[in-house]
């Protein structure tokens, strides 16, 4: 098929975007659950 | 049909201002929703407000010009709220609260020490949405000439009418609810267009197929004759990238989530959104390519000539009003935006300090109606391209503010004067490249221009004038940190006077003023 190659840039992109999105919501998620802990420490 | 659909819409529309003006209280209550935004509203309305009538015309416009070239853009697209909300989002939230900010333009007096920012800043910004605002009511003539033979200007004045009412009413409020509804109905109409389109022409091979025997070159990300080269290309890509973060109509939704932790459900909501209606608006133009033929008039309203020509007339008459909602959705926060930073920036700031609340909403409402009739006159007089307006109004905005925003939360060196320097130097300079063109003499964007030299000035004059003062990069610590924020606006106004007694050697008095102008 002609012009498969720039249609797969658009599909991986946002394959990129999407896991990007969610590793960055569970990133965020433990980075506020380390600080509610070190809280508690001391 | 069409006729009635946009009326309970728009009715629809007119009660969610009724409502909001009844929970309307202070100024903050009508410029920033009292930092009340669910995640989801937050998200969603972030992302609608991204996306205006640009994507229902303008998008799919280029693509049928330039082919898969637009992918540069729809991948920013994709992207772009979840770069903004996951670079600034958070910090900006809390670094406004800390410093009792109502506007954008706010932080960069009160974390920079700079009232010459925030004055230049509400002048790039009136400059930018007036414009801004203009191309959502040309989006509006067109739309309604075209499905209801409204004539153009009749079209214009009802559109304007419309949002003004409820903008009018609500305030930010109204218009963050709204933009929340006229989400959902976006991705709706976007999904059920796409797969019709799609299948009408063959599905991507059929469309592929076709497009390539009129031009193989509008299958590149470069386009015909090489038409968007790397510079240009990786140019809109920064710009689709960075918007949320310089466009103050967008960046303020950051500010108005209910809390700051909030922030990583929104990226959630507003990312599953984006991917879909950032990404299929920027394909329509190849099925409305392979539909029609090359040769189309005005490309900008290939896609709908095609929802009325392939869609039963009730799914037409939803996708038309999923257009206005688009429209709707964007201009309503133009208005808001743009009518809050002459009130609250400039009015209130350097006219009138004492203004009290009930003054204030009063002066933002004026300012709307102002705001709107400017608009309403240029886009009476048929301006170019939808295209060339978003692109430019958004286009000078982020050269003006990225690297102010992120100097605020991220560079402690960032100086007073580096702010000023940068807003102006990149606001000018994108405005003198697009003006002569010179991003098709040099193949690079006015983008990388404003931004590049915008940056490279800020760096510089930091290098050469005095360093902050310390108290006020522990705001900018706190801001970063989890830590929670005591009491609203008592640790800043302190601060602020310390830091700027420090600095400026200014009268207390002026001082204590400024940092009491609380929302």
């Amino acid at each position: 098929m002609p012009g498969l190659s720039s249609f797969l840039i658009i599909v991986f992109g946002v394959i990129f975007w999407l896991i990007l999105g969610v590793y960055l919501f569970f990133r965020f998620s433990a980075q506020e659950k380390k600080y509610a802990e070190e809280q508690k420490g001391k | 049909m069409v006729i009635g659909v946009m009326i309970v819409y728009l009715i629809a529309m007119l009660l969610i201002g009724v409502w909001s003006s009844r929970k309307i209280h202070d100024q903050k209550d009508f410029v920033l929703a009292g930092r009340s935004l669910p995640p989801w509203v937050a998200g969603l309305s972030q992302a609608s407000t991204a996306f205006s009538g640009y994507m229902f015309m303008a998008a799919p416009g280029l693509s049928y010009r330039l082919g898969y070239a637009a992918s540069w853009f729809a991948l920013g697209d994709a992207g772009g709220n979840l770069t903004a909300m996951a670079i600034v989002g958070r910090r900006i939230r809390r670094l406004s609260e800390i410093l009792n900010c109502l506007t954008p333009l706010e932080i960069f007096e009160k974390r920079f020490n700079s009232p010459e920012s925030r004055l230049v800043g509400a002048l790039v910004v009136g400059v930018a949405n007036i414009a801004y605002t203009t191309a959502q009511m040309v989006a509006f003539g067109t739309l309604f000439e075209l499905i209801i033979n409204l004539p153009f200007a009749y079209g214009v004045m009802l559109g304007a009418f419309i949002k003004l009412i409820y903008t009018f009413l609500g305030g930010y409020l109204a218009v963050s609810v709204t933009d929340f509804f006229q989400a959902i109905m976006m991705v709706v109409v976007v999904t059920y267009m796409f797969v019709a389109s799609y299948l009408v022409v063959g599905g991507i091979t059929g469309i592929h197929n076709a497009v390539y025997a009129i031009d193989p070159e509008l299958l590149s990300i470069f386009g015909p004759g090489k038409a968007v080269p790397w510079g240009v290309g990786i140019g809109w890509l920064i710009l689709a990238l960075t918007y949320g973060i310089g466009a103050p109509h967008i960046a303020i939704r950051q500010m108005s989530i209910d809390k700051a932790e909030n922030i990583k459900s929104a990226i959630l909501y507003q990312l599953g959104w984006a991917c879909i209606v950032g990404v299929v608006c920027y394909l329509f133009g190849l099925p409305v390519l392979a539909y029609y033929g090359a040769g189309l008039e005005n490309p900008e309203i290939g896609m709908i000539m095609m929802a009325r020509d392939i869609l039963p007339l009730f799914l037409f008459a939803v996708f038309a009003t999923g257009i206005v909602a688009a429209i709707m959705s964007t201009g309503d926060s133009l208005l808001t935006m743009c009518s809050s930073t002459l009130s609250r920036d400039v009015y209130q700031r350097f006219i009138n300090p004492k203004a009290d609340d009930r003054k204030m909403i009063m002066v933002n409402r004026i300012f709307i109606l102002v705001i709107a009739l400017l608009a309403l006159i240029f886009a009476l007089s048929k301006p170019p391209l939808i295209f060339t307006l978003v692109v430019f109004a958004l286009g000078v905005q982020v050269s003006a503010f990225v690297w102010p925003i992120l100097g605020a939360i991220y560079f402690k060196w960032f100086t007073r004067q580096a702010a000023f320097a940068s807003i102006l130097s990149g606001g000018l300079v994108y405005i003198i490249t697009t003006i002569i063109d010179f991003g098709t003499t040099t193949g690079i964007d006015p983008i990388l221009w404003g931004m590049g030299i915008s940056g490279i000035i800020a760096f510089g004059v930091s290098k050469i004038t005095q360093p902050p003062n310390a108290k006020l990069l522990e705001i900018v610590d706190l801001a970063n940190s989890y830590a929670p924020i005591v009491e609203d606006s008592a640790y800043s106004n302190q601060t602020l006077i310390e830091s700027k007694a420090i600095n400026e050697k200014i009268s207390w008095a002026t001082l204590s003023a400024l940092a009491n102008c609380k929302a």
